[in-house]
């Protein structure tokens, strides 16, 4: 926990610094520490790229938790927003409310929570689907159509930008999965959903601890498993909704991390849920880091970068475990 | 309602409504009746045998009284009360079950496994108190597993792993356990170890342990009475295995028996007629 905290500041130092201009991390740490509004560099890391830096964090934390949220819930280990269909859902769902020009998207928690309800209107689908037959719900069946339910939201997301150029140019980079361009509006939003989450998460580890130990163990201990599945799906939602809203669909950050956590230090959710948490935010910070330094001036989607390095993670992880 | 801890190492068998009792239990799968009206009143402090042919509803019948079904009619009371009317938190205080095939988390180590049958004794805010301690080491030491205390339990021998989680049943201090074939799959030398273990909770412990078990002989030797079932209905009143005769045998498992005495218990031991051998004989 404290090398990952201290993994954390150590990149958000040099995440501050990085850009147009260099600024070198004793600065960074001075303009945090004794802020002087004078002075150019100051200004560039606290009023410039502050705001990205936090986004990253709370979105990678997010992003984090969800995914060893759902891996748990669902005993799926490729559960994860993106490949469950709950990314898309959410992309799908303030899509429609820009390009319907609602009125909920200018409430304050609105976009998150749209994005929620998104998330977890697709996965309902995706879970209501894969439930039913024969053999009940099986990792395998949860993750085919969530696949296939993410292309389907995906194409209709597409399908409306191609109708509308308007909500197109609003959000053609956020669609990408981009952490540029936000509001700290946008981001304390964001944030009072996610933090609403990880309270839900934390409660609820305790009783995802014994529901991993299969349905009839938990409930001989007294655990109420429908009520303790759907609230962990509500939380995931949740989280998915405010990291959507910040940054669009970033993929495979709720893969990878939990995974890593897990063959690290530990398979209980206690620590689980915090430690991805902190995983996530280092691991889209890194990723944030590389998409403005590899083709700097320019700088890539943060989303494209998780998933070019998520993506081999996962074929991995497949080809292991579905053997 | 009370304390576990008080209620464990108590023998008494109190003739009003204490305990676990069964009046007229249906359960049905669809069109199917799977238990037809089971009466019974499950003896404290001893350990009962669910025995009976494959499908005449032994791993059903425990599930009911676990809570993991709901009987279509009828009632499973404990103390008097319906199972189904007493929070699911005070049941798992009161009553355990271990089913057949739990699931193993990667990576979870013995202690970590049999810590979390504490779950029902810790309260909202999850104080871990010296109390669970001692219930977990107590059990780690009951079955043997402290020596593998932090090792990974998909690394250990079939007897090992079913042993933790016996452990992790154990933990839970509840004055009645359900256990489903937890000797399935095993050797003879684990198949006994564990039994040994049950005799040894119901014995000195004060437990009420109630397990389907697949083997007559095991039943034979071990329990203390014995449900037989077939068809879904209690095929006689519940009998010691003392009193358990060659023609209840036969007319259970639909074979033909012969019987003998142990030469250590002097308890029935029932071997069944071969085909082959008869027409040789």
């Amino acid at each position: 926990m404290t090398l990952g905290l201290f993994l954390l500041l150590a990149l958000a130092v040099i995440h501050l610094g990085i850009g147009a201009r260099f600024v070198g991390p004793q600065t960074v740490i001075t303009a945090l520490l004794s802020y002087d509004p004078t002075n150019f560099d100051h200004k560039i890391v606290v009023d410039l790229r502050l705001l990205r830096l936090l986004s990253a964090i709370v979105c990678g934390a997010a992003l984090g938790v969800a995914g060893a949220l759902l891996q748990s819930v669902t005993r799926n280990p490729l559960g994860e927003p993106h490949i469950l269909g709950l990314n898309a859902g959410a992309a799908l769902a303030v899509v429609l409310a820009t390009a319907t020009g609602s009125s909920w998207l200018a409430e304050p928690l609105g976009r998150p929570l749209i994005a929620a309800v998104g998330a977890a209107a697709l996965f309902g689908v995706v879970l209501g689907l894969a439930s039913a037959g024969k053999n009940g719900l099986t990792p395998m069946k949860a993750t085919l159509f969530g696949v296939a339910f993410s292309a389907f939201a995906s194409s209709l997301t597409a399908a409306i930008l191609i109708l509308d150029e308007q909500t197109l140019d609003d959000l053609r980079i956020w669609l990408a999965g981009d952490l540029a361009g936000l509001t700290y509006l946008a981001l304390v939003n964001a944030a009072y959903v996610v933090s609403a989450g990880c309270a839900v998460a934390l409660v609820l580890a305790p009783y995802l601890n014994v529901l991993a130990l299969g349905d009839a163990v938990a409930k001989g201990l007294g655990v109420n498993v429908m009520a303790v599945r759907a609230a962990s799906l509500l939380a995931a939602a949740l989280f998915c909704g405010a990291a959507v809203s910040i940054a669009g669909p970033i993929a495979f950050i709720g893969l990878v991390v939990p995974h890593m956590v897990r063959r690290l230090v530990s398979d209980d959710l206690r620590l689980l849920f915090p430690l991805s948490a902190i995983g996530g935010g280092v691991l889209l910070l890194a990723a944030d880091i590389a998409a403005r330094t590899i083709v700097a001036p320019q700088e890539l989607a943060t989303g494209l970068l998780t998933a070019l390095a998520g993506a081999p993670v996962f074929i991995f992880i497949a080809a292991r475990r579905f053997r | 309602m009370s304390d576990p801890d008080a209620n464990s190492g108590r023998k008494a068998v109190d003739r009003g409504t204490q305990g676990l009792r069964l009046a007229k239990v249906c359960v049905d799968y669809g069109a199917e009746n799977i238990l037809k009206q089971i009466d019974a009143i499950v003896p404290e402090g001893r350990l009962i045998a669910l025995a009976g042919p494959n499908g005449s509803g032994k791993s059903t019948l425990l599930s009911a009284m676990a809570r993991l079904l709901k009987p279509n009619s009828g009632q499973v009371c404990l103390d008097g009360k319906s199972i189904h009317r007493i929070s699911s938190r005070e049941l798992a205080r009161n009553l355990g079950i271990l089913p057949q095939n739990p699931l193993l988390p990667e990576a979870i180590t013995a202690l970590d496994l049999v810590s979390r049958g504490r779950f029902p004794h810790q309260g909202v805010l999850r104080q871990w108190t010296p109390g669970d301690d001692h219930a977990i080491e107590e059990a780690m030491r009951l079955t043997g597993t402290l020596e593998f205390a932090d090792r990974q339990v998909d690394q250990l021998s079939g007897g090992q792993r079913q042993r933790c989680w016996i452990a992790m049943a154990i933990a839970q201090e509840t004055r009645i356990m359900l256990l489903d074939e937890p000797t399935a799959f095993l050797d003879l030398r684990y198949q006994i170890e564990i039994l040994d273990l049950l005799h040894d909770l119901s014995r000195n412990h004060g437990r009420t342990i109630v397990v389907v078990l697949h083997d007559l002989n095991c039943v034979m030797s071990y329990a203390d009475t014995i449900f037989f079932l077939k068809n879904g209905a209690l095929a006689a009143d519940p009998v010691e295995p003392r009193n358990c005769t060659p023609e209840l045998v036969s007319e259970i498992f639909d074979i033909d028996v012969l019987a003998a005495a142990h030469p250590q218990s002097d308890r029935p031991v029932f071997l069944p007629v071969s085909g082959r051998q008869a027409g040789g004989a």
